[in-house]
């Protein structure tokens, strides 16, 4: 809403530009900017009785503390009476509950005075002619549009206010045709459709410069129904705007009025005695009760009764003083925003000054402050990758099928099934991501030239519905991941000593976490899922529940991201993991006793993981063994091609006496037994 | 004999002074002094000389291998210190080089933000609670008064699923979901994402992080929420030159779950409030919405609104974050460039 101060000072007394700035700022009007006299407004969408120049002068006065005055329209009906002459039928109250209709004739037809225009421009409307632009000024006064229709162009001046026929048609004033439906209301002849009712009016009854006879239209639609037309005919108007938001249906009358009086100066009409005023739903002021001390004790003010009434008529609502404890204040229905204490309470807090209300603080003490577990956990985890050097990033929850694509991640059922918005912005955010890696690949990409360690802690959207989208219903299960991106980039020659990016780095990276969050260690098995190498991936669970998978990307997809380095990834299942974190942490009393320790190389075929090699033994071996580590697996000659030697260092404790010789030698033999058993291995010498 | 023992150590030293290794040095130790040395021929020479004479003869030439000895030991000491400091002349590095990059991993800027909003609110007393991103229609909308027919249901600002279904628009649905589930008093922050059908541009994002604020109790006033997020700014703030002692502005908003109503600033930490571009002049950066939450938002969730009152609040994590660590483009925090990441 844009407004000159000139326009408002013929109502109200005005402070300068930049008090007036504040003034409207700490009434809840928005000031977009203002160049000296001229203000352009933001207006929130619960009073549409702000956007009028009396409505923001009524604020004025009542922020001010000063009176506004208006003049009443003065108006000489000299023409021949309305009645009889035009007809308004209203087919059903709720969409219009009123309907004013005035004659004005033998009007001519040419640009309005210049002071007219002079506001029309500073409010950012363009003059066409007297006629329109006094409906137009009118609107900008006191907030009700109008419409003016060439009288002579409906038949009988006869007007009939009903819902529009399905495949009804009719071409707007901008001379687009619509198809309608039974949402639109329409004001209609007896031939056809003459406007489509608080939005636009028809090209077949516009005023032209050889109207003679105006049909002035002062009417009050539904607010939902002028939003429902607007919705169907794809475009609002500056009427639809204050219908949409209200407008007084107890001022159609005075307008009507007003616009007939302007009329009359500024294109010659004859006002036709009286006018036709259908009111066929009338409306009352809202009547509310106020407590003075339940607004005190909202507001953390200490006002007087006497003051808080003040404060109410001040704008323009009546206060009845029923107790010293209760109000009964009626709401004029130009206030339809009122409906109930607490609205009336905001009133107080507005025009009192939110700045006049004292800052403190509220009492009471909560035990369950802070974070929750799970929110502590999420910090423990990223708190460990930080430490393990990785640098966090947060991407976009959207994504596109393409992205998904792109990342090799198609052929994925989980994937393929995810959640798609029907109302989508761009292509490129059609879905809700059901895997962190196509986001966490293309960051690689942004980073191609950097040897960088990534991760992201972020949710995935699994769906619970079978996947048939158009219908989904239930909310997705939303899952916690944890996502890991290592990118290999050439380091300097005398760099040449910096850790090797490789898949065991990643699997450290991994396990550093895994040991910061307390899970017990997890089962590796070597896994071939896309977008992974064949031969370096890893499936990753704990008591046979899937935790996630590492390894290094397939080179096919790698090149397709423009990685000229490989390129490692994991994602683990964040909520998962939570589930098997233990948080205690006892203490272990320090060894007393001495450990032996025994290496062992056994040869073996080559396809036998390493990790099934330590379990076998590990089973065999009982109690006494303290650890065993793989520390050298070697292929080549002497061995048999096919074939290959893994050595292990065992070490041996018992926690109550020091381990005798023959006790850890009977218990090797038990070892090699089983190797000799269940791996086909054999000792190497 | 004499002259001879004279002789041969004139010429010991002579050769030591030649030596250039430690190597040659030893071929001239066994020369002088091995089994088939000068020395040990000399001694062998000694047969020759007269009984009496014997014995002096024996001292002189001891007193001379003693001498030799030491000249071998001095030379060999300097030989191994010229050799030591040729190696170390061969294994000089340019110091100026660029350092090797010790991977030191940081936190993103947002979720640093989220945690330094956390860690305030922990302190006063809030309980940290998380909602479902996808949101039915009922908590998103109605249960905040948002009825059918407002503007924000549009297809144009919001982003559905399907007619049950919409990503949340605010995170403020968590609210309801708690208020459901306990009775006063209630005091959460809630942060998280939000998405909203907004075209990308240097200070909007169609997704981005909100944290929803709310304390139902007896007694709460809208002083309380004056003063409670004046003391959260004020902390948020501090390390900024004057941050810890900006002032807050409350100007009446409309919002259809809060009443009274209000959108909060900060007086502008970059010009002290004077006017620069940053607060495009006014001396006030805006900041987020709050106000006393709606009776009818209580009364949805059965709360007895007489006896109850609360505030709610909610803001942008990546506009505070913007002002701390003046960041000008939104589209940095979803770009995650390394040369940005690292920088915080």
């Amino acid at each position: 809403m844009r407004i000159s101060t000139e326009w408002l000072r013929e109502y109200v007394a005005l402070p300068s530009p930049d008090e007036l700035a504040h003034v409207f700022e700490m009434a809840g009007i928005g000031v977009e900017d203002h160049e000296g006299e001229l203000f352009s407004l933001e207006v929130t969408s619960n009073r549409g009785d702000w956007l009028s120049a009396i409505g923001l002068a009524r604020e004025i006065g009542a922020m001010t503390d000063h009176l506004m005055r208006v003049p009443a329209p003065t108006l000489s009906e000299t023409g021949e009476p309305i009645q009889g002459r035009v007809q308004v039928e209203i087919e059903n109250g709720d969409d219009c509950p009123r309907y004013v209709a005035r004659l004005i004739e033998n009007v001519k037809i040419g640009p309005s005075p210049e002071w007219m225009q002079h506001r029309l421009e500073q409010c950012g409307m363009r003059p066409i002619n007297n006629i329109v632009d006094v409906t137009n000024y009118v609107m900008l006064e006191t907030g009700q549009p109008l419409h003016a229709f060439d009288a002579d162009k409906i038949v009988d001046k006869h007007i009939t206010v009903r819902r529009a026929h399905p495949g009804e048609r009719i071409t707007t004033l901008d001379g687009v045709e619509h198809t309608l439906n039974e949402e639109v209301l329409l004001i209609t002849g007896r031939d056809r459709p003459l406007a489509a009712a608080g939005i636009m009016g028809g090209l077949d009854s516009e005023v032209t410069e050889s109207t003679r006879n105006i049909l002035l239209e002062s009417a009050h639609f539904d607010p939902l129904r002028v939003q429902r037309g607007k919705r169907k005919l794809g475009f609002g108007t500056e009427a639809s705007r204050r219908f949409e938001r209200w407008v007084d249906p107890n001022g159609t009358l005075r307008a009507a009025d007003r616009a007939a009086q302007l009329l009359q100066e500024c294109a010659g009409g004859t006002v036709a005695q009286g006018a036709i005023d259908r009111y066929v739903k009338p409306m009352s002021d809202a009547v509310v009760n106020l407590r003075p001390a339940r607004c005190n004790a909202v507001l953390g003010l200490r006002l007087s009764t006497q003051a808080i009434i003040t404060v109410l008529e001040r704008l323009g609502l009546r206060v009845q003083r029923l107790s010293e404890e209760n109000l009964q204040v009626s709401a004029p229905t130009w206030r339809r925003d009122i409906t109930r204490e607490i609205d009336l309470i905001e009133e107080v807090a507005r025009v009192h000054g939110y700045d006049h209300i004292p800052t403190t603080l509220p009492r009471g003490v909560n035990i369950g402050a802070g974070r929750a577990l799970s929110q502590r956990l999420e910090e423990q985890a990223r708190s460990a990758l930080v430490r393990c050097g990785l640098t966090e990033i947060v991407t976009y929850t959207l994504q596109s099928a393409a992205a998904v694509e792109r990342a090799g991640l198609l052929s994925n059922d989980s994937v393929t099934s995810a959640i798609k918005l029907r109302n989508p912005i761009s292509e490129d955010y059609t879905q809700l991501r059901t895997s962190l890696i196509p986001s966490l690949l293309e960051t690689l990409a942004t980073n191609a030239r950097y040897r960088v360690q990534l991760f992201e802690l972020g949710k995935v959207y699994l769906p619970r519905d079978d996947g048939s989208v158009e219908t989904v219903k239930e909310q997705p299960n939303e899952c916690r991941r944890i996502a890991i991106g290592l990118l290999d980039a050439p380091v300097p020659r005398w760099q040449k000593g910096a850790p090797e990016m490789d898949f065991f780095f990643l699997k450290g990276v991994v396990e550093q976490l895994l040991h910061a969050l307390g899970t017990p260690a997890p089962q590796y098995q070597a896994s071939q899922q896309s977008p992974f190498h064949p031969g370096r991936c890893a499936s990753l669970s704990l008591d046979g529940q899937d935790l996630g998978v590492l390894g290094e990307v397939h080179p096919a997809i790698a090149e397709g991201y423009g990685l000229k380095h490989r390129a490692y990834l994991a994602t683990l299942e964040f909520d998962a993991l939570v589930r098997h974190i233990s948080l205690i942490k006892a203490y272990t009393p320090l060894m007393r006793f001495p450990a032996i320790e025994r290496d062992l190389a056994l040869v073996l075929r080559a396809e036998v993981p390493a990790g099934t090699v330590q379990t076998v033994l590990r089973n065999a071996a009982g109690s006494l063994l303290e650890s065993i580590e793989v520390f050298d697996v070697y292929s080549g000659s002497p061995i048999e091609a096919g074939f290959k030697s893994v050595a292990l260092a065992l070490r041996f404790r018992a926690t109550d006496r020091t381990l005798t010789d023959a006790e850890v030698e009977s218990t090797m033999h038990q070892i090699q037994a089983a190797a000799t058993r269940e791996l086909n291995a054999q000792l190497r010498t | 004999m004499q002259e001879q023992i004279q002789q041969l150590e004139e010429r010991a030293s002579q050769r030591l002074h030649e030596v250039a290794s430690l190597a040659d040095l030893e071929e001239v130790r066994r020369a002088l002094l091995g089994k088939k040395g000068e020395l040990t021929a000399l001694l062998r020479g000694m047969g020759g000389v007269a009984a009496g004479e014997r014995p002096r003869m024996g001292q002189l030439v001891n007193d001379a291998k003693l001498r030799i000895e030491a000249m071998l030991e001095a030379r060999g000491a300097e030989l191994t210190r010229i050799a030591r400091d040729a190696a170390l002349a061969a294994e000089i590095i340019d110091v100026t080089l660029p350092a090797r990059a010790v991977p030191f991993g940081r936190r993103h800027p947002l979720t640093q933000t989220s945690d330094d909003i956390v860690r305030i609110f922990s302190g006063l007393g809030y309980e940290v609670v998380e909602g479902p991103e996808v949101e039915t229609l009922y908590y998103n909308f109605d249960a905040l008064n948002i009825g059918p027919d407002h503007p924000a249901r549009d297809e144009k600002d919001s982003l559905f699923i399907s007619d049950n279904l919409v990503m949340r628009t605010e995170t403020s649905a968590v609210q309801i979901h708690v208020m459901e589930s306990r009775q006063p008093p209630v005091k959460i922050i809630a942060p998280g994402r939000v998405y909203r059908r907004d075209a990308v541009d240097r200070t909007h994002s169609a997704i981005f992080h909100q944290v929803e604020g709310l304390l139902v109790d007896q007694g709460v006033t809208f002083g309380d929420l004056k003063g409670t997020l004046t003391a959260f700014l004020q902390q948020l703030f501090e390390a900024i030159p004057g941050g810890s002692s900006l002032r807050t502005r409350f100007r009446p908003h409309y919002f259809p779950f809060t009443e009274p109503s209000a959108e909060f600033d900060i007086s502008c930490i970059f010009c002290g409030g004077t006017g620069c571009s940053t607060c495009k002049g006014t001396g006030w950066i805006e900041l987020g919405g709050c106000g006393m939450v709606h009776p009818g938002v209580l009364e949805n969730v059965r709360y007895d609104s007489e006896t109850y009152t609360g505030f709610a609040f909610g803001f942008g994590i990546e506009r505070m974050a913007m002002i701390k660590f003046g960041i000008d483009n939104i589209r940095l925090f979803y770009d995650n460039d390394i040369r940005f990441s690292q920088q915080f």
